[in-house]
């Protein structure tokens, strides 16, 4: 389903944003905590249009540090508008959370 | 890497045709010289001018290739391939030069540590190369391809009507440059190249289609002369016909007009520049 995507991508948005508020990091190491914490499917081919896209809203900024094995790798912080929009996630969250779990709790009783 | 990836084939092909165009170019100046009895001899200059422009070019593609080469080199087959038709998709996008040497770099990244991983190339870019290029074109703004198509024919356009006077001048030898007339149909020629053939060409390669790649341009090229023969076969009285198939018209006729020329190439440039510009500024404040 189309709301679906749409649904995963604003959420997996808000993890992005929230891993990178933990620590700078580069994509690929993105990629790999999203699957560590669960998101199994979530694979660079995702992810990296959504970091350009924050990229270039200036929600993310990015600074290249040398890699042993490659190119020089483009690490990803949040900026001080990124850290607006993840305060605006964790509310927007909260609250969908927080009415998801009633009626799921009302379905259950 | 022992094997040849499709787009190192496409390149040693173009590279083959661009050897043989030369050697045909050098064969037709030497040719002419000897027709004309050494009276009208070629400028060594343009000889030089046409060697050191092949030169040039290909420094430039073993340069391009080379800057990625440390690491790319370090590929296997499947993650080299997706990171050269990565290339091709890219050029076929509204993207600029920088944007699209910054993707493949980043990807490029991507790519070595996913094969370290031992993780599949298609993790990092799909199944789809266009649907990837698309999503991050995307993520650059809307960005209306006409606008883009346009600028970029109106370039090409410019740059092939340089190219021919050029390549006149260079086989009539002892006329001056700016004295140099084109013949009409390298006109609409031109605009036909501009236009229609380098976009379907583009977009061919980016889409691996090889067949369209080869079709193209020679049905091009054989509709061209067909339609030339036809026009002198019917109508060779009419002025009109006359005038198109046997007139010549200057394009760089002065300084001031290669300078507007130049001016004109550079807004176009410009106008793609205000483009991208304009649909980042919507990204940035949505």
């Amino acid at each position: 389903m189309a709301g679906d995507a749409q649904l995963l991508k604003g959420i997996l948005e808000g993890c992005i944003l929230a891993l990178l508020q933990r620590e700078k990091n580069y994509g690929y190491k993105v990629v790999e905590g999203l699957r560590n914490n669960g998101f199994d499917d979530i694979h660079e081919v995702t992810v990296y249009p959504i970091l350009t896209r924050l990229h270039n809203k200036g929600i993310l900024e990015s600074e290249k540090r040398p890699s042993d094995i490659g190119p020089p790798r483009k690490y990803y912080g949040l900026t001080p508008k990124g850290d607006d929009s993840l305060q605006e996630f964790l509310i927007s969250w909260g609250s969908t959370k927080q009415k998801v779990d009633r009626i799921i709790e009302e379905l259950r009783t | 890497m022992n094997q040849l990836t499709f787009r190192s084939k496409q390149i040693v092909i173009v590279g083959a045709i661009g050897v043989v165009l030369l050697g045909v170019t050098l064969v037709l100046l030497v040719m002419t010289d000897a027709g004309n009895g050494g009276q009208e001899q070629q400028p060594a200059f343009i000889i030089f001018s046409v060697i050191g422009l092949a030169v040039i070019g290909t420094l430039l593609l073993i340069y391009s290739r080379m800057r990625w080469a440390k690491y790319a080199s370090s590929l296997a087959v499947e993650y080299y391939e997706v990171h050269e038709d990565l290339g091709a998709a890219l050029q076929n996008s509204s993207l600029s030069l920088v944007e699209r040497k910054e993707i493949q770099l980043d990807i490029l990244g991507l790519l070595v540590q996913a094969q370290q991983d031992g993780r599949p190339a298609r993790d990092v870019v799909g199944s789809d190369l266009s649907e990837f290029v698309a999503n991050i074109e995307s993520s650059y703004g809307y960005r209306g391809r006409f606008g883009f198509y346009l600028l970029h024919g109106f370039q090409y356009f410019i740059f092939l009507l340089c190219v021919s006077q050029a390549a006149v001048f260079g086989i009539r030898g002892i006329t001056p440059f700016m004295e140099t007339l084109i013949g009409v149909p390298q006109i609409p020629f031109s605009i036909l190249l501009s236009f229609v053939l380098i976009p379907m060409m583009t977009f061919a390669m980016s889409k691996r289609k090889v067949l369209l790649m080869v079709l193209v341009p020679i049905g091009f090229a054989l509709l061209y002369l067909a339609v030339n023969r036809a026009l002198r076969g019917s109508f060779n009285d009419a002025s009109w016909a006359q005038f198109y198939l046997d007139g010549e018209v200057g394009f760089i006729t002065s300084w001031e007009v290669l300078v507007l020329w130049m001016i004109l190439f550079a807004a176009a440039s410009v106008g793609k520049w205000l483009l991208r510009r304009f649909a980042l500024m919507t990204v940035q404040g949505s």
